[in-house]
């Protein structure tokens, strides 16, 4: 076998009998576990209200109703327990003095530290064991789960997981023991906790430039279905920065690589690119509307009187912005009150308006409805509004009540939590010794 | 013989202090050199020079090593058997190479064991293995004879000059003179950072101006003539 093969089935064996990783994922289990009976029971409640309402039923949307709630237990969990097996994996071998020993024996830092970070993956993905045994169980009750959009969201949380580990593995390529990597991981994830803090507290709000640079705003995409491509270059190059700052630790030299991908990944996370992999792509505009706007040639820009707290801009956010980003990633958007001091009541005449353009024509109004505002792009254009006709998403209700409802509740806070314990005790189980003299 | 490790007058510097003053040696293939000083004389130090592990002006020249450090802990998930054979794996020996050694180190009997249950003694035998087993023309170890009983010892120096025989040139530091004796072909005897005396236990008599005596009195000797200048 390779050493690199060697060094992999190693760290492997180091990682996975570890009590720590089974223990982490035990109690990110009972997390994920809390926040999916949360999802289910207010679910429930929804679903009990609709009837046989078809309207209402159709806001019944497992992806947002129980999907999202659920992982984000799992975002807290990972935030406050992947770094303990991402610094374990170097810290420990600080600690019982063979790390030098190890990088001389293989003779370059890469492949043990590939291996290394490999492994603290593998420790950290346990995680992700409980949120799929509890959407398992979602779908055995009964309930609908698009796959496509499902597996966007564990992406997204699986990539929030590289980064917190490698960024923890990093931390400890440079801390002498395990709790100077831990202290110096969980400052990265209570800073980008503070930057989303920003937006309701106003210690934090210069802050607020850097919210695109939080994890949670990173996420929030994937847990909607949409692949964003700024997400994919943020997580993925911040961890591939994070490894090389470890690496930097032995060979300073690659430290220059470190900061031009820890740039990359910044730069990208201003990107609009992104792909909706929702069912019937219910988050995109219809499709007539999104192949027309892509054949406008003129440039497209938005202008939102609205604050940064204001429900109407988030709301905004969520809907038509996201839905004309998908379908021209290019179009400007822009938010003027952002630059303006903040000084509580004092907003302009044009609070609230919002103002569209279509290369040199624009339009105003001061309605979030997504129909509207399309419409004022294509007047601005010169263009009828395209065939509004969109696939009607016809929304799951579910009922999880009596029996089933016991059985989640097992299910979520003993069996998932239990099992993952189990396991760990099994992996973790001296054999039994023998001397022979 | 080719020289496997070559140290030309280096020093080391840390927080304002000298730890190590222009020390100069070499260690050859196939013969075992062993570090001698009281505690502080700078034996570990110079040793962490010499595998690139700290700052140092001066030069050093080393072949690949293997580098085992002062009382290194086995990883405790692993079972003896698993961390003998990455060990060996890793270092390139045959499994022939490795079983013998396994017996020769007292390990046979402990394959099944996690590392996280074995005593001190054990844990130093496990981690010797790996670096008998090690391909590298130059192993370097730091006070790998601690805790290790007469009988043991026996068999430790026995491997020890085995891997010699078979061309590794060894550098180990030792802190107990009779076991340094037991060992080594050649010393350097470190006293406050400085090179008191290179050379075989003749050598060293000859500099204290010993007709006869253990390298106990040869050190003494040299240490008080040490002290007086």
């Amino acid at each position: 076998m390779r050493p690199e093969g060697l060094l992999l089935r190693r760290e492997l064996s180091i990682a996975l009998r570890s009590p720590l990783a089974w223990l982490q994922a035990a109690l990110s289990a009972l997390l994920v576990g809390h926040g999916f009976v949360l999802a289910v029971d207010l679910y429930a409640a929804a679903s009990r209200s609709v009837g046989a309402n078809v309207l209402m039923a159709r806001e019944l949307d497992p992806l947002f109703g129980v999907v999202a709630p659920t992982l984000g237990g799992l975002s807290v969990a990972i935030s406050l327990l992947a770094p303990l097996v991402g610094a374990r994996a170097i810290a420990i071998e600080k600690e019982r003095r063979t790390w030098d020993s190890l990088l001389l024996q293989v003779g370059s830092p890469r492949p043990v530290l590939s291996a290394k970070l490999a492994a603290a993956l593998a420790a950290g993905s346990l995680q992700l064991v409980a949120p799929l045994l509890l959407l398992g169980a979602w779908v055995a009750l009964g309930g609908h789960l698009g796959a496509g959009e499902t597996l966007v969201a564990l992406l997204g949380h699986a990539l929030q997981l590289g980064w917190i580990v490698a960024a923890s593995f990093a931390a400890a390529a440079f801390a002498r023991t395990f709790a100077q990597a831990l202290a110096a991981s969980l400052v990265v994830v209570i800073a980008s906790w503070a930057i989303d803090a920003s937006e309701g507290l106003a210690a934090l709000a210069w802050l607020g430039a850097a919210l695109r640079f939080s994890v949670s705003t990173q996420l929030a995409p994937f847990e909607r279905g949409i692949v964003p491509l700024s997400g994919l270059v943020f997580f993925v190059g911040l961890s591939a920065a994070a490894f090389a700052l470890a690496w930097a630790s032995r060979r300073r030299a690659v430290a220059l690589a470190g900061v031009a991908l820890a740039g990359v990944a910044l730069f990208g996370a201003g990107s609009s690119r992104a792909w909706d992999l929702t069912e019937l792509t219910r988050l995109s505009l219809p499709p007539a509307a999104v192949r027309e706007l892509r054949a406008l040639e003129q440039p497209i820009s938005v202008t939102v009187e609205l604050d940064r707290d204001d429900a109407r801009r988030q709301q905004l956010e969520r809907d038509f912005l996201t839905r004309l980003r998908l379908a021209r990633p290019d179009a400007r958007v822009e938010f003027p009150p952002d630059g303006r001091p903040a000084i509580e009541g004092d907003r302009t005449e044009g609070y609230g308006r919002i103002s569209v353009s279509a290369g040199a024509q624009s339009r105003e109004t001061f309605s979030t409805s997504r129909r509207e505002l399309t419409t004022l792009i294509f007047e601005a254009a010169g263009r009828p509004l395209p065939s509004w006709e969109q696939p009607d998403y016809p929304g799951y209700p579910l009922v999880v009540e009596g029996t089933r409802r016991t059985v989640v509740l097992l299910w979520a806070y003993l069996l998932v939590p239990g099992l993952l314990a189990a396991a760990g005790v099994l992996a973790c189980r001296s054999p039994p010794r023998r001397r022979s003299r | 013989m080719s020289v496997a490790l070559s140290l030309e007058g280096v020093s080391v510097r840390r927080g304002g202090r000298t730890l190590l003053h222009a020390v100069s040696f070499e260690v050859t293939a196939g013969e075992i050199v062993a570090l001698i000083g009281p505690n502080g004389a700078g034996k570990t130090t110079a040793l962490e020079a010499a595998v690139g592990l700290s700052a140092h002006d001066g030069e050093v020249t080393a072949a690949p090593l293997y580098w085992l450090p002062d009382e290194p802990a086995p990883a405790a998930e692993l079972t003896v058997a698993q961390h003998l054979e990455l060990g060996r794996a890793l270092g390139g020996a045959g499994h022939a190479e490795a079983q013998a050694l396994r017996h020769r180190l007292g390990l046979d009997g402990l394959s099944d064991a996690r590392c996280g249950t074995l005593s001190r003694g054990e844990s130093r035998r496990v981690m010797l293995h790996g670096a008998l087993c090690s391909g590298r023309p130059l192993v370097v170890m730091d006070e790998p004879l601690g805790t290790f009983d007469p009988v043991q010892l026996r068999e430790v120096a026995g491997a020890l000059r085995e891997k010699a025989r078979g061309g590794a040139a060894v550098l180990l530091s030792v802190h107990q003179l009779a076991d340094a004796e037991k060992v080594a072909d050649r010393y350097v005897m470190l006293h406050e950072g400085r090179a008191l005396a290179v050379g075989t236990l003749a050598a060293l008599k000859r500099q204290a101006g010993l007709a006869a005596g253990s390298l106990e009195d040869v050190f003494l000797a040299l240490l008080g003539a040490g002290r007086a200048a």
